[in-house]
C-alpha cells in the first residue's frame, strides 16, 4: 500500500478513529492489525514470512535476555549469533542471492568455464532492509544489556511491523520506541497539529517536487546518448533535489503519521544539502541509517580508535556496506565507495580544515564554498545511485564532456522545483523546527496550507512508488 | 482542542474553496496549459464551450452525437437560424461530435458525460458504414487514454465515487500542470501549449475541417482508404446494439433519439468487389433498424450515396470541408424541420 493512494487514506481514518479510545494494549494490537493490512495488501506471503522473522526474534531476544541474567554468557552469544544468521541470513538470500550468482556466473565465463546461470527470479520483501536492521539492533541491544525485551509479544510486532515506518524506516531503536509501545498514547491537539504538518509537508515534498522533478529527469537517465552536457547536469541536479523530496517526503509522512497515534519518531533528515562537508552531510541524511552504521558496524570494527589507516579503512568498509544495504548492484557499491573515499579525504584534510577562519566575510565564504563542494561531490554520487546499469553511467559520464549549446532554459524546472524545496527548508533551518510554520498566525498558515494542496493537485500524478520502497 | 481544529478545518475549506473558484476563472482557462482528463483535449474544448454556452443561452435543445465526422458535417449556428427562418422553432443546439466516437463511445459518452451536462429534447446522432461496422465493445482508446474514462467503466462504487470527485473538482482537472509548465519552459514553448487551436471547436462545439480533399488526395493521406472488406448483416449488429442502448438512454433522458445518415466520399465506396454492395448493405440494415425500433433517419443523400459527391464539399472521404458543411446543414435542417413539423 503506497502513501500516495486512497487505501492509505482509508486504513488511516479507520483506524485513527478507534484508537484513541483505546486501553495501551489494544492500541498496539489495532495498530498490529493495521500494520499487516497495510503489508499483507501488498503480498500476503511475505506478511507470513515477516511474522515469523518477528516471533522468532522476539523468542530469541528473550533467551538472550534469560542467558544474560543467568550468567551463561556462551549461551547469550549463541542466540545473539542464531539471530544475526536468521536476519542477514533471510536478506542475505532475498537481495544478494541474485546478485552473487550473476557474480559467480561472469567469473566463470571470463576464466572459460562454461556454466549454465541457474534461473531463479527472487522478490524482493518490501522494506527488508529496514526492518532487518531493527530486528538486528533489538538482538543486540539486548545482548549488550543495554536494553531488557519486551515481555509482551504484542508489543515487540507492533513496533517493527509499525505501518507508517515498515517499509521505509526511520530505522528505529527498540530502546527508542519499546517505552513508548508500553504506556497509553494519549494524542494531544499539538500531536495533532503538528503531525498533520508534517503529513502535508511530506506530502508536498513527494508529489509536488520529486514526482516532477522524476518525470523530468527520466529521459537523461534512460538514454544519456541523446542528451548535451548541460541536459545531463540538469538532469543529474534534478534527480538529487527528487531523491531528497522523495525521501525525506516519506520521512515526513511516517514521522507526522506516527505523531497522530501519539508516537515520536527519530529525525531522519536535517537539511544534507546544508552541510559543509561530507561529514557533516552523513549527520544530515538517512540518520537513522548513518547512525546505526555507527553504532553496530563502525565502532565495533574499532572506529578511530585505532591509528590512521585503520579508521580509513573502517570508513571505507563502513560505506561499502552502507551502499551494498541499498542494492545488489556494482553501481550501490561504487555510491558507497566515493561516499567512504570522501569521508577518508575528509578526516585526512581535517587538520587543514580546522584552521580555516570560521568567522567573519571569510569564515562565510569559506563555510559557503564548503557547502557547495560538497552539494556538488553528493550530487555526482547521484549518478551511480540513479543509473539503473553500469553501462547507463558510462554513457552518462561520457555525455558530460560531450559538446553542446549550454541554454540558461534547459536548467529553469531544477531551479523551480530546488526553490520549492527551499521554501520549506529555509524556514526549517532559520527556526530550528520541523514544523515552523505552526507558529505561524492563521490568517498566514491556512492560505499557505491551502496553498500547498493546490500545488499537489496541479501536480504531476506519476504513481511514483517511493525510491526506498525497493530497499 | 476541537473548536481549534474545527476552525482551522473551515478556513483550510475556504482557501482550497477560492483556488478551486480561481481555477473555474476563464483567465486561468485561457492562460495555464489545457487541462485533460478525458481521453482527448476535443473533450475539453467541448465541455468548456457547453458550459459557456448554457450558462449564457441557457439549455440545449438539441445535441449533434458522433464521431469528428459530425464535429466537421454540422454547424448548429446555422442549423438553428435555417430551422428557425420562416416561422420555425427558435432551438438551440450543440455539436457534441468528437474525435473517433463511434457507437460504443458515444453510448459510454451519453450514460456518463452528456446525460448529467444536458437535457436535449432531440438527439441526433450521426453515423456512417465504417462506424457501425464491428463496433468494439469498449474502445481502447477510452481506456489507454483517458483518465475518468476507466473510472467510468470499472464498476466499482470506489471508482464511481473518484471518477464524481474528478469531474466536479476542477483542480484536479489540472493535474501535471505544474510539470507542463516547467517542460514548456525548459523547451522555449510558448507557456500554454498548442492544444487549445489545434483542438479548438467554435462556441457551438463546430469545428472546420482544415485540409482540402485535393490536398489531402496530394499529400496520399491514410484517410483516403477505399471499402473492401466483404460485409455481411452480422457486422451490424453489435453497432445496432450500442444505438438501442443510446435509445433507452435518451428515452429515459425525454429525448427523441434520431439518426443522421452522413455522407460519404462515393470514392470510399469504389472498390469493385465490396465496396457498393457494403454500402448497400449498410444503407438496407439501417433503415430496417430505424423502422424497427421507430427511429427517424434523416438523410440529406435520399439513398442515393453519390448523392453529395462534389470534391469542394470533402476534407477527406468521410470529413467535410467548411463547404460541405453548410451545404450539409442547410439539407439537414430542412429534414429536421420536417421531422418536427406537426402532423
Amino acid at each position: 500500500m503506497n502513501f500516495v493512494s486512497v487505501d492509505f487514506a482509508i486504513l488511516l481514518v479507520a483506524t485513527l478513529v478507534i484508537y484513541p479510545w483505546l486501553s495501551r494494549e489494544r492500541q498496539n494490537l489495532v495498530l498490529l492489525c493495521a500494520s499487516c493490512v497495510f503489508y499483507g495488501y501488498w503480498d500476503v506471503r511475505f506478511l507470513a514470512l515477516l511474522g515469523v522473522q518477528v516471533t522468532l526474534d522476539w523468542w530469541i531476544a528473550q533467551r538472550i535476555h534469560g542467558a544474560a541474567q543467568a550468567g551463561n554468557q556462551s549461551s547469550a552469544k549463541g542466540f545473539l549469533q542464531l539471530s544475526l544468521v536468521m536476519n542477514l541470513g533471510a536478506l542475505a538470500f532475498f537481495k544478494y542471492f541474485g546478485f552473487f550468482v550473476e557474480q559467480v556466473y561472469v567469473g566463470l565465463h571470463a576464466v572459460g568455464v562454461q556454466a549454465h546461470k541457474p534461473v531463479l527470479d527472487i522478490i524482493l520483501p518490501l522494506g527488508i532492509s529496514f526492518h532487518t536492521f531493527q530486528t538486528l539492533s533489538h538482538s543486540i541491544d539486548v545482548h549488550r544489556g543495554r536494553l531488557v525485551p519486551s515481555r509482551s509479544w504484542v508489543d515487540y510486532a507492533a513496533f517493527i511491523l509499525f505501518f507508517p515506518q515498515l517499509v521505509a524506516g526511520p530505522i528505529e531503536r527498540a530502546s527508542h520506541m519499546l517505552p513508548q509501545y508500553q504506556r497509553k498514547r494519549v494524542i494531544r491537539a499539538e500531536d495533532v497539529q503538528e503531525g498533520l504538518w508534517l503529513i502535508l509537508l511530506g506530502y508536498f515534498r513527494k508529489v509536488a517536487i520529486a514526482d516532477t522533478a522524476a518525470v523530468l529527469c527520466e529521459p537523461m537517465f534512460s538514454h544519456p546518448e541523446k542528451f548535451d552536457s548541460s541536459e545531463l547536469v540538469a538532469g543529474l541536479l534534478l534527480f538529487t533535489v527528487q531523491i531528497y523530496g522523495d525521501f525525506a517526503g516519506y520521512s515526513d509522512i511516517a514521522r507526522g503519521t506516527a505523531r497522530l497515534f501519539g508516537f515520536e519518531l527519530k529525525r531522519n533528515f536535517e537539511h544534507p544539502y546544508f552541510a559543509i562537508n561530507v561529514s557533516d552531510f552523513w549527520r544530515r541524511w538517512h540518520i537513522s541509517l548513518s547512525t546505526w552504521l555507527r553504532d553496530y558496524l563502525y565502532v565495533p570494527l574499532g572506529g578511530n580508535r585505532n591509528g590512521t589507516l585503520l579508521t580509513y579503512r573502517n570508513l571505507m568498509i563502513t560505506m561499502l556496506l552502507g551502499g551494498l544495504w541499498h542494492g545488489a548492484s556494482w553501481n550501490f557499491v561504487i555510491w558507497g565507495a566515493l561516499h567512504g573515499a570522501y569521508l577518508c579525504i575528509h578526516r585526512a584534510l581535517k587538520p587543514v580544515i580546522d584552521r580555516a577562519p570560521t568567522a567573519g566575510l571569510l569564515g562565510a565564504l569559506f563555510t559557503a564554498s564548503g557547502a557547495l563542494l560538497t552539494f556538488a561531490l553528493v550530487a555526482f554520487t547521484w549518478l551511480f545511485f540513479r543509473s539503473a546499469t553500469f553501462e547507463l553511467t558510462q554513457a552518462y559520464l561520457a555525455g558530460f564532456v560531450r559538446d553542446g549549446e549550454w541554454l540558461p532554459r534547459t536548467f529553469i524546472p531544477l531551479f523551480v522545483l530546488a526553490a520549492m524545496a527551499l521554501t520549506i527548508d529555509i524556514p526549517q533551518h532559520l527556526t530550528k523546527t520541523e514544523t515552523p510554520f505552526v507558529r505561524l498566525p492563521r490568517v498566514v498558515r491556512l492560505p499557505l496550507a491551502a496553498a500547498m494542496i493546490t500545488a499537489l493537485c496541479l501536480s504531476q500524478d506519476s504513481g511514483q512508488p517511493f525510491i526506498y520502497f525497493q530497499f | 482542542m476541537l473548536r481549534n481544529l474545527a476552525v482551522s478545518t473551515l478556513g483550510l475549506c475556504l482557501c482550497v474553496a477560492a483556488a478551486e473558484a480561481a481555477v473555474r476563472s476563464e483567465w486561468v482557462y485561457a492562460t495555464l496549459p489545457l487541462p485533460r482528463i478525458h481521453y482527448s483535449y476535443d473533450v475539453t474544448n467541448s465541455s468548456h464551450a457547453l458550459d459557456r454556452l448554457q450558462a449564457t443561452d441557457g439549455p440545449v435543445d438539441v445535441l449533434f452525437l458522433g464521431s469528428s465526422a459530425v464535429r466537421a458535417a454540422i454547424m448548429p449556428l446555422k442549423f438553428d437560424a435555417a430551422v428557425a427562418k420562416d416561422g420555425g422553432p427558435r432551438l438551440l443546439s450543440f455539436n457534441g461530435g468528437m474525435s473517433s466516437m463511434f457507437p460504443s463511445g458515444a453510448r459510454i459518452y451519453m450514460e456518463h458525460y452528456w446525460r448529467p451536462r444536458v437535457t436535449p429534447k432531440y438527439v441526433l446522432h450521426g453515423v456512417r458504414p465504417p462506424e457501425l461496422y464491428n463496433a468494439q465493445p469498449v474502445p481502447q482508446y477510452l481506456r489507454r487514454s483517458g483518465v475518468i474514462e476507466p473510472l467510468w467503466l470499472s464498476g466499482s462504487l470506489r471508482d464511481e465515487v473518484e471518477a464524481f470527485v474528478l469531474d466536479h473538482v476542477h483542480l484536479l482537472h489540472y493535474r501535471g500542470t505544474v510539470m507542463k509548465v516547467l517542460q514548456q519552459a525548459r523547451d522555449g514553448k510558448r507557456i500554454g501549449g498548442t492544444e487549445r487551436t489545434t483542438y479548438g471547436t467554435d462556441a457551438r462545439g463546430f469545428r472546420r475541417a482544415k485540409a482540402s480533399l485535393a490536398r489531402n488526395i496530394k499529400n496520399k493521406s491514410k484517410r483516403l482508404w477505399v471499402w473492401k472488406r466483404p460485409t455481411t448483416p452480422k457486422n451490424f449488429e453489435a453497432g445496432f446494439r450500442e444505438l438501442e442502448r443510446i435509445k433507452s438512454l435518451c428515452d429515459a433522458m425525454g429525448a427523441r433519439y434520431v439518426l443522421v445518415h452522413l455522407p460519404e466520399h462515393p470514392k470510399r465506396y469504389n472498390a469493385k468487389k465490396n465496396g457498393k454492395p457494403a454500402w448497400s448493405l449498410y444503407y438496407a440494415e439501417l433503415q430496417r433498424w430505424a423502422a424497427e425500433h421507430d427511429v427517424p433517419v434523416l438523410d440529406v443523400t435520399h439513398g442515393d450515396y453519390k448523392a453529395f459527391a462534389s470534391t469542394k464539399y470533402y476534407s477527406d472521404y468521410h470529413h467535410l470541408a467548411a463547404a460541405g458543411a453548410d451545404h450539409m446543414t442547410g439539407l439537414l435542417a430542412t429534414e429536421f424541420k420536417k421531422l418536427i413539423a406537426p402532423k
